[in-house]
């Protein structure tokens, strides 16, 4: 699941994942936006990729709103303000990301995550 | 001739007329068989009985007088037990019924006869009785007098004394009597030399001295002669008074007067007393050595004021007879001129009065010619001190502890404008206040500091409003501490207008405001930036990438030349936005240093730099001897590596990037550092450059383009260490082979 205001961000960054195999079940352009669609998904996503400044609900409200429904779900937090990695990390969110990033930058992080989780449900 | 011849010469008419010339009346009774009878009686007792006798001459005792009464019992005893007695007794005569003392002498006279003599002793024992009577009053008179009185024959033994000369011992009267005089007061064998007794009874004349008993008592003895009708001593009386507490008293009194003699004697002030008639009747030594020094007459007793001190005034003279007049002590400043000199005297003159009158002026004078040009040079101190006091451009109150106000400086004014300083001191700070009804808040400020300082505290750097009667505010800052003038505790209060600063420092706040809220809004601005150019970079180099791939899968292998060239520029822009932000917070807020291993961050920053540039060829080694070593720093140390080695890849032609980070410990200036040598085989900096490299803001231009903002941080960042950072060459003398840039900083054990 990808949120993020950027449109156009939004739009490589689903290119970007399916050039890798994933697959987006679900796009938010803000944090309140997203908490709704998370909410109204069945199947839940495996990776939530979660921007920091967005409009009506930043990154940090929206992560800590979607642990909160969610203990399992896995937010890996994007920002190109490092400032926040810290607080991000600390609220729930899996790793972080420092904009600008490339594709395989993106894609270890995500497969690292996967990763770790499996390692924790087992 | 003998007695048998002047036997033989008397006949009974003789002897008739003898018995009957005796004065005494005398009664002859003859015993004949137990019956005693009156036979014959002399003329004595027909003269006292007024011839009534003649009655009773020739009859019986028993006839005359009762068997049991005492003259019939004395009559007997002294017939029957042949006895002579005489006795007092108290006889009334039967012929003239008249009651006398009679002393009666019983004689018996062999064989038969008891001759009876009665004297008639009843104006004696009158006498007598009046005499005891009199002796009882002198001797309670003499008992109750203080003095001791001893009457003592001419050897000096006691014949009567009284009372308290027996209390005096701690003797009795009788103990006393027939002891020598000497002996019981002095315990002398022998007479007390200068005995003024003595001397009464060899002179014949009363004597008086003080005599000192062994026991310290001091005694005025008064010795008088008792003389007989011829006029020879006899005796001598001893009048004793105990004066030790008088002498006491007249030594203390002579001690004071002593030590008042040698207190006057022994001032400087010169001291003179004179009687009513302004003459001098006593002077202290003070007084010699003046008129010495001044060359005047120094015998002076008995003059009068004028003689003996020619230089005084009238106006001196008129003085003394104004306090013999008026009984007040005067005061006075002189100045009189004596020889061409000038003197400076204060004068006391006071009276002695005695019974309502002035009897003796006391005049103390003293000289303060010294303390005057003391005074004076005291004044001028004191002037200058005012001065200084007046000109200050603080206002300082000196208050007392109820909050008068003792004195105030002229800048006082400026604070209660209005008001004199005249108007001020005396008034209580309430009553200042009072008046500005919109100053009346202070009353409490000032209530409190006053409670605060009194108890101790010292104020500092108190600021409150003044509300001008005339219009406009001041504001004060205050200090306030308890002072001490002399002996007594005053408050001080020292004011200084800070209105200009207050008004600099309410500006100053403002012109903050505006440039912090211009420094946030910058630091929006900048962090709205950074974010955006960034989405921007996130979109170009996520686009780049996604069209590489495709012009891979189209097999368009030129096309990627230029793709990378996006990529590099991507990665610079956003470093550089990086480095902004970072600069900007380490300038803004320097986070605290910690203890950090460094090989720790510097495998952290290799593994980095190893997978940031995966398309360039790396050699990066790091070498050292040691294992594990700690500096003090903070996270900011990784940035400030890869600032470091990204420019060393970045500007570096060769396929092969060797880089090498050497890393050993030295010593500079005695203290122990870690020294890095980060070395590469780039294109190098010329000489001129290598200081230019870590200056802000420098406009980088032809082949080191680019790295001047990154490492101005990183020398920011190593300074923010204790430490240093240069740049050399990798080989010495040619740039063209390389860098090397040595950072050194402080070790932690």
């Amino acid at each position: 699941m990808i949120v993020e205001d950027d449109i156009y961000l939004q739009k490589l960054y689903e290119m970007m994942l399916e050039t890798q195999g994933f697959k987006i079940i679900g796009k938010a352009g803000n944090g309140s936006e997203a908490i709704n669609i998370f909410k109204s998904l069945r199947n839940k996503p495996d990776i939530v990729l979660m921007d920091h400044r967005m409009p009506i609900k930043n990154g940090i409200d929206t992560t800590l709103e979607l642990t909160r429904l969610n203990s399992h779900a896995k937010i890996i937090f994007i920002s190109a303000d490092n400032s926040v990695k810290k607080q991000a990390l600390s609220i729930g969110a899996k790793s972080f990301i420092e904009k600008p990033f490339s594709i395989d930058q993106l894609n270890n992080v995500i497969k690292k995550v996967i990763q770790n989780s499996k390692v924790m449900n087992n | 001739m003998s007695n048998k011849n002047l036997k033989s010469d008397f006949n009974v008419e003789n002897y008739r007329s003898i018995f009957n010339t005796i004065p005494t009346p005398t009664y002859i009774w003859k015993i004949d068989n137990d019956n005693f009878k009156l036979i014959d009686c002399n003329k004595a007792v027909v003269i006292i009985t007024e011839g009534k006798i003649s009655v009773y001459l020739g009859l019986n005792l028993i006839d005359i007088y009762d068997e049991d009464s005492e003259i019939s019992k004395d009559i007997k005893k002294c017939f029957y037990e042949k006895l002579n007695f005489s006795k007092e007794m108290l006889y009334r005569y039967k012929s003239t019924d008249k009651q006398k003392v009679l002393y009666v002498t019983y004689h018996y006279l062999q064989p038969n006869l008891v001759i009876v003599y009665t004297e008639d002793i009843s104006k004696q024992k009158e006498a007598e009785s009046l005499l005891k009577k009199a002796e009882g009053e002198k001797s309670i008179i003499l008992e109750s007098i203080s003095e001791h009185i001893v009457y003592q024959d001419l050897n000096n033994r006691i014949i009567w004394t009284n009372k308290a000369a027996a209390d005096s011992v701690g003797l009795t009267i009788d103990q006393l009597i027939g002891k020598k005089c000497h002996k019981v007061w002095n315990n002398r064998d022998v007479r007390c030399p200068g005995c003024p007794v003595i001397s009464a009874v060899e002179t014949c004349t009363p004597t008086m001295a003080e005599m000192t008993t062994q026991d310290g008592r001091v005694w005025l003895i008064k010795g008088f002669p008792v003389l007989d009708e011829k006029g020879n001593v006899i005796a001598a009386v001893e009048i004793t008074n105990e004066i030790t507490k008088i002498k006491q008293a007249e030594e203390k009194l002579k001690d004071s007067e002593l030590q008042y003699r040698n207190t006057i004697d022994s001032i400087g002030d010169a001291i003179h007393v004179i009687d009513k008639n302004l003459r001098l009747i006593l002077f202290n030594p003070a007084i010699k050595r003046w008129l010495e020094i001044l060359g005047f007459e120094t015998d002076i007793l008995g003059k009068s004021l004028n003689e003996a001190f020619p230089f005084l005034s009238e106006k001196i003279l008129n003085e003394y007879k104004q306090v013999v007049n008026s009984g007040k002590t005067l005061i006075t400043d002189e100045e009189t001129f004596i020889k061409g000199t000038t003197y400076f005297t204060e004068s006391r003159k006071i009276p002695i009065i005695s019974k309502g009158k002035v009897n003796q002026i006391v005049t103390i004078v003293r000289d303060f010619g010294e303390r005057k040009i003391s005074e004076q040079k005291l004044k001028a101190s004191e002037k200058k001190f005012r001065h200084l006091f007046d000109t200050s451009p603080y206002g300082i109150i000196l208050l007392d502890l109820k909050g008068n106000i003792i004195d105030c400086n002229t800048s006082t004014n400026s604070f209660l404008s209005k008001h004199t300083i005249d108007d001020l001191i005396g008034r209580n700070f309430k009553e200042i206040w009072f008046l500005h009804e919109k100053n009346k808040n202070l009353i409490t400020l000032f209530e409190k500091i006053i409670e605060r300082v009194i108890s101790g505290e010292k104020i500092k750097d108190l600021e409150f409003p003044i509300k001008r009667s005339l219009g406009g505010i001041i504001w004060v800052n205050s200090s306030v501490s308890l002072t001490k003038v002399g002996d007594e505790s005053l408050i001080q209060f020292i004011l200084e207008d800070i209105s200009d600063k207050k008004k600099a420092a309410t500006e100053l706040q403002e012109s903050e405001k505006r440039y912090r809220e211009a420094y946030n809004r910058s630091n929006f601005y900048k962090d709205l930036f950074a974010h955006d150019i960034n989405n921007i970079f996130q979109n170009i180099q996520s686009s780049t990438e996604l069209l590489a791939l495709l012009l891979d899968e189209m097999n368009i292998r030129k096309g990627n030349n230029f793709i990378d060239i996006i990529k590099d520029q991507i990665i610079r822009g956003s470093t550089l936005i990086s480095n902004v932000r970072k600069l900007s917070e380490i300038e803004e807020i320097e986070s605290p240093l910690k203890k950090i291993e460094l090989f720790g961050v510097l495998n952290e920053v290799k593994n980095y730099i190893t997978k940031s540039f995966q398309n360039r060829k790396i050699n990066l080694e790091i070498l050292s001897d040691e294992k594990q070593i700690f500096v003090n720093a903070n996270a900011i140390l990784t940035d400030v590596f890869e600032n470091i080695l990204i420019n060393a890849i970045r500007y570096n032609r060769n396929s092969l990037i060797e880089l090498m980070i050497k890393v050993s410990k030295d010593i500079f200036n005695g203290k122990n550092f870690i020294r890095m040598e980060f070395i590469d085989n780039g294109i190098g900096i010329p000489n001129e450059m290598k200081e230019k490299v870590f200056q802000r803001g420098y406009n980088h231009k032809g082949i080191i383009k680019g790295l001047g903002l990154g490492l101005t941080l990183v020398k920011k960042v190593i300074g923010i260490y204790n430490g240093q950072i240069w740049a050399e060459d990798k080989v010495n003398g040619d740039y063209t082979q390389g860098s090397k840039f040595i950072i050194i900083i402080p070790e932690v054990e």
